[in-house]
């Protein structure tokens, strides 16, 4: 049985549901070095602004318990150079490109947009307003709902490219700038960013990272993650995009059951640089062995818990959670 | 380089060190180069461990490295059996220059603790190209030695300082390196801990040629996540460059805060 791997996200095609997630896998060009890119649904680049960043000072990173701290700062080489530079290279790679993209204020998140408009090579934008390692830009804007809607608005009116917002988990209710995002013009949401986190090394009684927090990521925010994806996409209309920790093809499969049209490994790929195309072989399989003709009937597929022999109280669905009655 | 998952050959043991053999895919490397390694040990810890590359078997497709058991994740590579399979990634990142210097002049190489296995396999190469090649190698006691067998089986005689004078010399390997210099070698190659460097470069400034092998905290090993900077002089200014992708080998005078 053959089965369609392609997946929509909005108005773009993807040809697989696995794409790449941002700030995981550089300028695409180091992953080109493992595998052919041609063969993923598309990957998002690593946050981009205008004039570049240097990023946090060392140490930037840690390991916590099936997961890491970062807090890199969004060090990138800024969207001139890499309009520059790494796009001219990236043209002939056959997957849709993302370029995320940031700045520090509403006018500077536009002109960003309005910038990457301009290369033909990027496929679509994602907006990212919820980096934890950033004191302005970043996280200061994915935190407030009417500052989401004020800066997804922004960027939709300076570019004709599809617009994916990428939301923080770091809010009381996430479906509350996901409806900010979707009424400023998103044309798809990205779920989620990093966890903020902290760790500290006991022996020297010393922070483990530079900024103290960073960003948590990993199989540890996995099930975090299929919550926040799961309630968005009840929550809005446009597409989601699951990300956190998919490491594995039943960690792609389970965050498309939960609502995501298509799924970004991101940590994953530092241990394990193939990790992408072992995750889409293992969906393939799966898709076989459960007779799923088209992997986009996994969309929100999962079905609530059944044992009619047990005399369990009903519940109800509150915002796409079950509570007890 | 590519990644792959990797067959233990054989793990041989001396108290927290083991000489780990690989077999598998070899893809030819050079000395300074290394491996993220990393075993099926589940999702802790998450990621795999840079290790220096001792050396490497094309014929017998073997690749082999020196693990000290540190934290957790050496531990683990420490304590695995022949059989298992090790996702390994490389090789990775740029390498000691193998010319560039009077061919005359035999270069130093300046090792300790687990900075003398690349320091091994730079040896050997070197002695294949038919370089000199003097081999100081400083460790806190006659116990702590490392490889030593193997650096002369290359031809080359490992000179010794210990802390406690146990072996060689009693004193730090900079001591033999300072009487090196005397004799002006045409590159000095350094690997160790950040003490040991620093003082290695602070003798070979405006002298002679140094370069040295950095150790760093890394999340992927190639080059994407930016977690390994240092700062680095480029061009007359001071730029963040990644350990895993520009180094781990660095010119000494590149680096301002060394």
């Amino acid at each position: 049985m053959a089965v369609n791997l392609a997946v929509k996200v909005g108005t773009l095609l993807l040809k697989n549901p696995v794409m790449l997630a941002s700030g995981c896998c550089g300028y695409a060009l180091e992953m080109g070095e493992f595998f052919d890119l041609s063969l993923l649904g598309g990957y998002c680049l690593k946050g981009l602004c205008a004039g570049g960043s240097e990023g946090n000072p060392p140490p930037r990173l840690c390991e916590t318990p099936g997961g890491l701290i970062n807090s890199i700062g969004l060090q990138n080489i800024g969207i001139e150079e890499f309009l520059r530079e790494k796009a001219p290279k990236l043209r002939r790679v056959n997957s849709v490109m993302v370029a995320n993209f940031y700045g520090h204020s509403v006018e500077e998140y536009a002109a960003a947009a309005e910038k990457l408009q301009a290369e033909p090579c990027i496929a679509a934008l994602e907006m990212n307003i919820s980096c934890p390692n950033v004191k302005t830009g970043g996280i200061a804007f994915g935190t407030d709902p009417k500052l989401v809607h004020e800066v997804t608005a922004a960027c939709r009116k300076a570019t004709r490219k599809p617009l994916w917002v990428k939301l923080t988990p770091n809010v009381t209710d996430i479906t509350e700038t996901a409806r900010a995002a979707e009424a400023g013009g998103a044309d798809a949401l990205s779920c989620i960013n990093t966890y903020p986190a902290m760790a500290i090394d006991v022996e020297k009684r010393a922070f483990k990272i530079n900024t103290r927090s960073g960003g948590l990521s990993g199989p540890a925010i996995k099930p975090l993650a299929v919550r926040a994806v799961h309630l968005v996409s009840k929550a809005v209309k446009i597409p989601v995009v699951g990300i956190g920790g998919i490491s594995t093809w039943a960690d792609a499969v389970e965050f498309m059951l939960a609502g995501a049209a298509a799924v970004q490994v991101g940590t994953a790929l530092f241990s394990n640089p193939n990790a992408p195309l072992e995750i889409l072989k293992g969906m393939e399989e799966y898709c076989i062995r459960h007779g799923f003709k088209d992997v986009a009937d996994l969309v929100g597929a999962a079905r609530d818990f059944e044992r009619p022999d047990c005399n369990l109280p009903s519940a109800v669905i509150v915002t796409g959670e079950k509570v007890r009655k | 380089m590519v990644s792959k998952r990797m067959r233990v050959a054989a793990n041989v043991k001396r108290g927290p060190y083991a000489t780990l053999t690989l077999q598998g895919e070899v893809i030819p490397s050079h000395p300074g180069q290394f491996y993220m390694l990393r075993g099926e040990w589940g999702i802790s810890p998450l990621l795999g461990r840079p290790i220096s590359i001792l050396g490497e078997d094309l014929a017998r497709s073997e690749i082999r490295f020196l693990v000290k058991a540190v934290g957790e994740g050496s531990r683990l590579l420490h304590a695995l059996k022949p059989g298992e399979t090790v996702q390994a990634t490389g090789p990775l990142g740029n390498h000691f220059p193998l010319s560039g210097w009077d061919p005359q002049s035999p270069v130093v190489l300046v090792g300790g603790g687990v900075g003398v296995p690349p320091m091994a396999y730079l040896a050997r190469r070197l002695s294949e190209n038919g370089a000199g090649v003097i081999f100081c190698q400083g460790a806190r006691t006659k116990e702590d030695l490392l490889l030593l067998d193997e650096i002369q089986e290359t031809g080359v005689t490992p000179h010794i300082a210990t802390d406690d004078g146990s072996a060689g010399e009693k004193g730090l390997v900079t001591g033999l390196l300072e009487r090196e210099l005397e004799y002006q070698p045409g590159a000095v190659f350094a690997c160790g801990p950040e003490a040991m460097l620093r003082a290695v470069a602070r003798l070979c400034r405006g002298k002679v040629p140094c370069y040295v092998s950095l150790e760093a905290a890394m999340g992927c090993g190639y080059g994407v996540c930016l977690s390994c900077v240092t700062r680095v002089k480029e061009a007359g200014k001071v730029v963040n460059q990644r350990v895993c992708k520009e180094g781990p080998v660095f010119e000494a005078e590149a680096l301002p805060w060394l």
